[in-house]
């Protein structure tokens, strides 16, 4: 029975008029074919057309009969069906295991590709995905960054291949309307943002012209349903109503529908501002951002012409490219001064498909993917495995039915059949659990989530939808056909007359005849033990990231993000807040000391990476010199534990108008300062700052700190430096403050402070450091989880599998035993005999599964976004590679044990009288 | 015994003469048969649904001779090979029939 065969069937079934009219037109043709022959041979019309009736026989009884023939599938079908859940109803304990261990593999599978799903395959919630499409700017090395606001201006005009252009960049702003000053994530966005989406805020939300920012921008802003419903209780009446937004009025122009959560997957987004406006929220900074060349910060999204195919667009915009390179070399092919390099800028543009995690994070995310896929594919291998292999012994015990059956006359085909309907049955319930399993673990995600911290909120859409549910009934029923088709073919095979003849339990060819068996075993052990030993590697470098084996404290430190405005902040003043806030934190009883960082030490956004020049270091032609760096304020090395090798900390001298310092860790020495020999201290680097003059931005290097004293996540030390925080202009930094007892006692205290020095500073998402330090390390704990959950099920699946093997020899063996003991063989020989065999069965698994694993772990050591899978754990690790073989050894020891007990204990006078 | 076997007909015409509509299918076996068969050649439409349904036959719409929309039934893989086996149970069961015949046939010498 053909798979195409099938769908014809399903598809006249489906269809039963449409096959209906076929036939009759078939059967139009055959009579007048046969009435014209009549003709041609003599006959008038109207008899040549009776003798084509008279030959061709009823018309009607013919339809009836393909109506019979097209329906008998069906009906064998219900049969079967009937049959099936007759026959495994006999048999509870067969079903129970078999759903159970189908649907967490099957389950596991789900939950997976449902994340996949949700994060790679669902399209944006933009309007038709498929004429959308994203754009980058950027050289050769990086292509896929952003674009300075006039060459935005330029390639809008210029492009001629979008009905719209517009640009987004994602920002955190600060709201103080409806409640407590808070930070929200938004997007500065330009005026036809919205339109290119085809995303319509409730309301309207019109941002006006691209370029009226010299007239002082249009004062609004979208905001999400979700802060609408959180801050302001959907109240209808906001639309129109000014809010402060960085201390700024903005008129609520509209409400972004609930499902548009902006354009970065994952994280919400919750406010849309008009680009224009940035001078206004952004004083200093902002009209820099509008006018000059040398800050790129928008990404650029559009919507082709509706005759325009994605190549026309490239092939535009890769000529635009050229022009835009002669007509402004100064953004687009900028000369590197010391090399004479000349990086080139070019626009890549990208399918919305493409664009679903950032194109430069997409092979780490799909290696990702395909390494998660591969694990819950191997768990449910072993499951099939498992369930191939009780429905071969099943086929044992049913040897005899289809001989009956065979002999009745049922064809091998109709048997294969039967069987097959009775896999599938398990198969598809299996997949119903599986997808009641999936729904209970996706809650069970979410609601372990830790708070995040940055007030990101996650916006992932984990809903079921038609592909999960595509996905799931596919794999069941290829699961089905997997574990079923073997057995089926095997068992359908019977002999009928020494089937009939001979009783399975006396034969010692039983031994021969459970070869496949045997083989299934060696196979699951095997696979169990590669997934064993990924778990292992996986949970034991998971216990090197607890925050004590860091290279700094994370002991009693609270967190607390600290954003000023722009407008009411100038550098000066937002110096000395910084200074006045921890002076007075500091003065708080159980407060020991506090620090200024820029980004948080060992996290996500940690790093900036800052275009740098070093003191007599020539970067090579094609190396960039950019290095990651961050800011921190007066003491942080001493307040976190971070050892000094050589220099000194930064202290309260190092502030506006003293010399410019900073602080490299061991690897930058290495890298860059080690070719000239001598102290590195002394040496000194550049930073970027528009306000100072250039000898005023030579920063002279006072201090060097180990490797691991800010990230401790990475694959190797990379070259990182330290300039000191109140030597620069930061309107957001974070403030860690070190306490005597529990850092959450001091949160109200601390909250207090800021709101006597600044009620308009929002003093939200205070939290500890180890917890901001859980939620970084959330993901890896999941997948540490999720190996060792995997790894769990595959030891239980592959003790059941060998219990089964072993228990199904010896009671194939039952006379044999009985004769040796009858001759005087004692308990003990029966025992290791059967215990023998079935060992000798899990060390040929043991061995092939530690070949497999030695080639596959590492895979696990590779690393994906640039943070080791396995955290100093080497991926041939020999406490995993010795200590998981001998667990999974014992385990299956006990599970020969057991049975081979029981066989030993029979009573040989009962085993041989039972003949 | 012969209507049982319309299906291994209907096979070794098309295996003979390539794609063909029921009617060309039907006159054939009529021809083969040197009209002895008495059959409705509505018969044959049945017997064909069930050969293209084990996936021994394919079908398509075409034209005819005449030009007129018919639908085209040809041989697959699968239904040569089963011509194959069929014609070889054929042959043996005719050949044990017939000795059995020839046996008759000896002792009432």
């Amino acid at each position: 029975m053909s798979v195409r065969g099938t769908w014809r069937r399903l598809g006249g079934l489906l269809r039963p008029r449409a096959s209906d009219r076929d036939l009759q037109e078939e059967i139009r043709g055959h009579l007048e074919e046969a009435t014209e022959e009549h003709v041609r041979r003599g006959l008038p019309p109207d008899e040549a057309r009776r003798a084509a009736l008279l030959d061709f026989g009823g018309v009607p009884r013919v339809e009836e009969e393909i109506r019979d023939v097209r329906g008998r599938w069906l009906s064998d079908l219900a049969a079967d069906v009937r049959y099936g859940l007759r026959s495994l109803g006999r048999d509870p304990l067969f079903v129970t295991v078999a759903i159970l261990s189908l649907a967490i593999g099957i389950g596991a599978n789900t939950v997976i590709f449902s994340l996949v799903n949700s994060i790679l395959l669902r399209p944006r919630p933009v309007a038709d995905p498929d004429r959308f499409v994203e754009l980058y700017v950027g050289d050769r090395q990086h292509p896929y960054e952003t674009c300075s606001y006039p060459s935005f201006l330029d390639l809008q005009a210029e492009n001629g291949v979008f009905s719209g252009l517009a640009g987004y960049s994602i920002r955190q702003f600060k709201l103080t309307e409806g409640g407590p000053a808070e930070q929200v994530w938004g997007e500065v966005v330009t005026g036809d943002y919205f339109e290119v989406l085809g995303v319509t805020p409730l309301g309207g939300g019109a941002f006006g012209d691209d370029d009226g920012f010299l007239a002082g921008g249009r004062p609004v802003v979208v905001i999400g349903e979700g802060l609408w419903r959180r801050r302001f209780g959907s109240d209808p009446a906001l639309i129109g109503r000014a809010i402060t937004i960085n201390g700024q009025k903005l008129t609520v122009a509209g409400i972004a529908p609930p499902r548009y959560t902006g354009m970065l997957r994952g994280l919400s987004t919750e406010v849309w501002i008009p680009a224009t406006m940035l001078p206004v929220l952004e004083p200093t900074k902002g009209l820099p951002l509008l006018t000059s060349r040398d800050s790129r910060w928008l990404t650029l999204v559009a919507r082709l012409r509706p005759e325009t195919s994605v190549e026309q667009a490239r092939a535009r915009f890769d000529l635009l490219s050229r022009e835009m390179q002669e007509k402004h070399p100064e953004e687009w092919a900028w000369r590197i001064p010391e090399t004479g390099a000349v990086r080139e800028l070019f626009v890549s543009v990208m399918r919305e498909r493409e664009t679903r995690v950032h194109p430069s994070l997409g092979t780490d995310v799909y290696g990702l993917v395909a390494l998660l896929l591969a694990i819950v594919n191997v768990v449910l291998l072993i499951a099939c495995l498992n369930l191939a292999g009780m429905l071969l012994a099943r086929a044992v015990v049913r040897r005899k039915e289809m001989a009956i059956r065979l002999a009745i006359g049922a064809g091998r085909g109709r048997l294969v059949r039967q069987l097959l309907t009775e896999s599938m049955l398990l198969s598809l319930a299996a997949g119903a659990a599986g997808m009641l399993l999936t729904v209970w673990v996706l809650g069970l995600l979410l609601s372990f989530m830790p708070a995040l911290p940055e007030g990101i909120r996650v916006a992932i859409d984990l809903r079921l939808d038609w592909r999960v549910l595509a996905y799931t009934i596919g794999f069941s029923t290829i699961t089905g056909i997997l574990f079923g088709l073997a057995p089926a073919l095997q068992s359908s095979k019977a002999d009928v007359s020494t089937a009939l003849k001979d009783d399975a339990s006396t034969a010692t060819g039983g031994y021969r005849r459970s070869r496949g068996r045997r083989a299934l075993v060696v196979a699951q052990v095997a696979f169990s033990l590669l997934l064993l030993i990924g778990a292992g590697l996986v949970l034991r470098s998971l216990d090197r990231v607890r925050p004590t084996s860091l290279g700094f404290t994370s002991d009693r430190v609270l967190v607390v993000p600290v954003s000023l405005d722009e407008a009411r902040y100038d550098r000066p003043k937002s110096q000395e807040f910084y200074r006045q806030l921890s002076e007075r934190i500091t003065a708080l009883p159980g407060v020991r000391a506090v620090s200024l960082v820029e980004g948080m030490p060992g996290g996500f956004m940690s790093r900036t990476r800052r275009s740098t020049e070093i003191e007599g270091y020539r970067a090579g032609p094609e190396e960039s010199l950019e290095i990651d760096s961050t800011m921190v304020g007066p003491r942080y090395f001493t307040n976190m534990r971070v050892p000094i090798v050589q220099g000194r900390d930064f202290d309260d001298r190092d502030r506006d108008g003293a010399p410019c310092v900073a602080a490299v860790n061991e690897a930058f020495v290495r890298r860059y300062l080690a070719a000239a020999g001598g102290t590195p201290l002394g040496r000194r680097i550049a930073k970027y700052d528009e306000e100072l003059t250039p000898p005023q931005r030579m920063c002279e290097i006072v201090g060097v700190v180990r490797d691991d004293g800010w990230q401790s996540l990475q694959k190797s030390a990379r070259p990182f430096y330290f300039l000191a925080l109140q030597q620069s202009y930061r309107t957001r930094m974070s403030l860690l403050v070190h306490t005597e007892a529990d850092p959450a006692i001091q949160t109200t205290a601390v909250r207090r402070v800021m709101q006597e020095l600044d009620p308009s500073v929002p003093a939200t998402d205070i939290q500890s450091l180890s917890e901001y330090f859980g939620a970084n390390v959330y993901p890896f704990r999941l997948l540490g989880l999720f190996m060792g959950g995997c790894g769990v099920m595959a030891l239980l699946l592959a003790t059941v599998g060998v219990y089964g093997i072993v228990s199904y020899s010896a009671a194939q063996r039952r006379r044999e035993v009985g004769i040796r003991m009858a001759l005087g063989a004692l308990q003990r020989d029966v025992l290791r005999v059967i215990v023998g065999e079935g060992m000798a069965l899990v060390a040929w698994g043991l061995i092939l599964g530690l070949a497999v694993s030695v080639a596959l772990t590492r895979v696990l050591a590779s690393s994906l976004f640039d943070t080791e899978l396995l955290f100093g754990v080497s991926a041939t690790d020999p406490v995993t590679f010795v200590s998981v073989p001998l667990l999974l050894a014992l385990v299956a020891a006990v599970a020969c044990y057991v049975p081979a007990l029981r066989a030993a204990r029979v009573d040989p006078i009962e085993a041989l009288r039972y003949e | 015994m012969l209507y049982g076997n319309l299906g291994l007909m209907v096979l070794k015409t098309l295996e003979a003469l390539g794609p063909l509509h029921g009617y060309r299918i039907a006159r054939r076996i009529e021809q083969i048969s040197g009209h002895q068969l008495a059959m409705n050649q509505g018969t044959l439409y049945p017997a064909l649904l069930k050969l293209e349904q084990r996936g021994w036959i394919s079908s398509k719409w075409g034209a005819s001779d005449s030009g007129r929309r018919v639908k085209l039934y040809a041989l697959t893989r699968a239904g040569r090979g089963q011509l194959r086996i069929q014609e070889a149970e054929w042959r043996d069961a005719t050949g044990i029939v017939a000795r059995f015949l020839d046996i008759q046939e000896d002792r009432s010498r």
